[in-house]
């Protein structure tokens, strides 16, 4: 193995484990988020039923990153519990954000612009939210 | 840990079995497509058997057949939904049966593009590192323009068809292809994630006890996979199925309290 193909390895290893990392915290972060706001509904509805048979759609509050964010100020545990789900819908993003840099620093230009075209692809569904 | 996903089960068995709509299904489904993902490709990306670059760059292909695929959503009749549905669960099973062991020593030269694209790469086998080529990556790519947009249109993760073109039309060695095709569906669930949020699609109650017990299970099958032959993997995949169908069930009603 020549030397440049070995420093390629190290960094692709290292890239590896920061993707890694990303993923484990974005989950992570999701999970808590989710299960804080599972006990906040407990703690006040001891039982809520939610009728799921007819498709009404999510209130308008829990359609957009802004609406949920509002929301968890106003201390609604459902919005909590939607902001975790954001997080977790946001991690695959983070990823790619990641991969991008790594590239960059690597001076891959071919990858730099195709994790640039996934990255734009993924803003423009996640803006689609706002 | 199949690099099969378990979305494409948690729909009909919310939707038949629980009686939710099927909107509603398919985004908590695919709400659960990104916690599986993301928890089984932490560990496999570190173990090394994840292609990174063949992930990133099919992943061009997927977003934008995933974007596609959510935008029609609204537009598909149920009904057809539901038969679209249950040809993607025939091939789920097909190619469970069907994939093909790990392939035979590989002479045919690599496709010029990958060479190009820098995709060929290595994985480790037996405690040291087997190199192998890519083929076939424009017949690999146009599949997944189709899986991404099915991703999008059904709210699952279409792993079957993807590991389909990274294991027979690619001929990746097939825990590189599953565990890539794992790493991808991430991704190509949370390009149609925002789509479905805006329609919502998306429940924050019915979503919270799929992420909890997904993630924890996800991540304990990543974990298991580099000690286990891929002939065992498949058949415990049908296993799998069944588990998560009782502990979605379980959840199902218990998460609702």
């Amino acid at each position: 193995m020549s030397e440049s193909e070995s420093v390629t390895k190290a960094k692709s290893g290292h890239m590896s484990s920061t993707i890694s990392m990303v993923l484990i915290g974005g989950l992570t972060l999701s999970v808590i988020l989710v299960i804080v706001g599972e006990f906040v509904s407990l703690s006040r509805y001891a039982s809520f039923i939610t009728h799921y048979r007819i498709f009404n759609g999510e209130p308008s509050d829990y359609r957009t990153i802004e609406g949920v964010i509002r929301d968890v100020f106003h201390g609604k545990a459902r919005a909590i519990i939607q902001l975790g789900i954001v997080v977790l819908m946001a991690t695959p993003v983070v990823r790619v954000a990641f991969s991008l840099l790594a590239f960059g620093l690597e001076g891959d230009r071919k990858y730099v612009l195709i994790s640039a075209f996934v990255l734009c692809t993924l803003m423009y569904s996640l803006l689609s939210s706002t | 840990m199949s690099g099969l996903g378990g979305g494409s089960i948690l729909t009909p068995v919310l939707y038949i079995f629980l009686g939710v709509d099927l909107h509603y299904a398919m985004g908590t489904s695919l709400v659960a497509t990104i916690a599986t993902s993301s928890g089984a490709a932490a560990a496999y990306v570190r173990e090394g058997y994840t292609n990174l670059r063949v992930g990133m760059f099919l992943e061009t292909a997927t977003t934008t057949g995933a974007i596609c695929g959510a935008l029609l959503v609204s537009l598909v009749p149920k009904p057809f939904l539901c038969i679209i549905f249950a040809l993607v669960l025939f091939q789920s099973a097909w190619s469970s049966l069907h994939a093909k062991s790990e392939k035979e020593e590989d002479l045919v030269p690599t496709d010029p593009l990958a060479e190009k694209l820098g995709l060929n790469g290595s994985y480790p086998l037996a405690g040291e590192m087997k190199s192998y080529k890519v083929h076939n990556v424009k017949g690999g790519y146009a599949v997944m323009l189709c899986a991404g947009c099915l991703s999008g249109l059904l709210g699952i993760g279409s792993g079957p068809l993807k590991v389909l073109a990274l294991d027979q039309l690619m001929r990746l060695p097939f825990k590189v292809s599953t565990t890539t095709s794992n790493f991808m569906i991430g991704v190509t669930a949370a390009a149609s994630a925002g789509v479905y949020m805006s329609r919502g699609y998306v429940d924050p109650v019915l979503s919270a006890p799929v992420v909890v017990g997904i993630v924890g299970g996800s991540m304990l099958g990543a974990r298991i996979l580099p000690k286990i032959k891929t002939n065992i993997l498949r058949r415990i995949f049908a296993v799998l199925i069944v588990l998560v169908a009782i502990q979605m069930i379980y959840k199902g009603f218990g998460g609702q309290l």
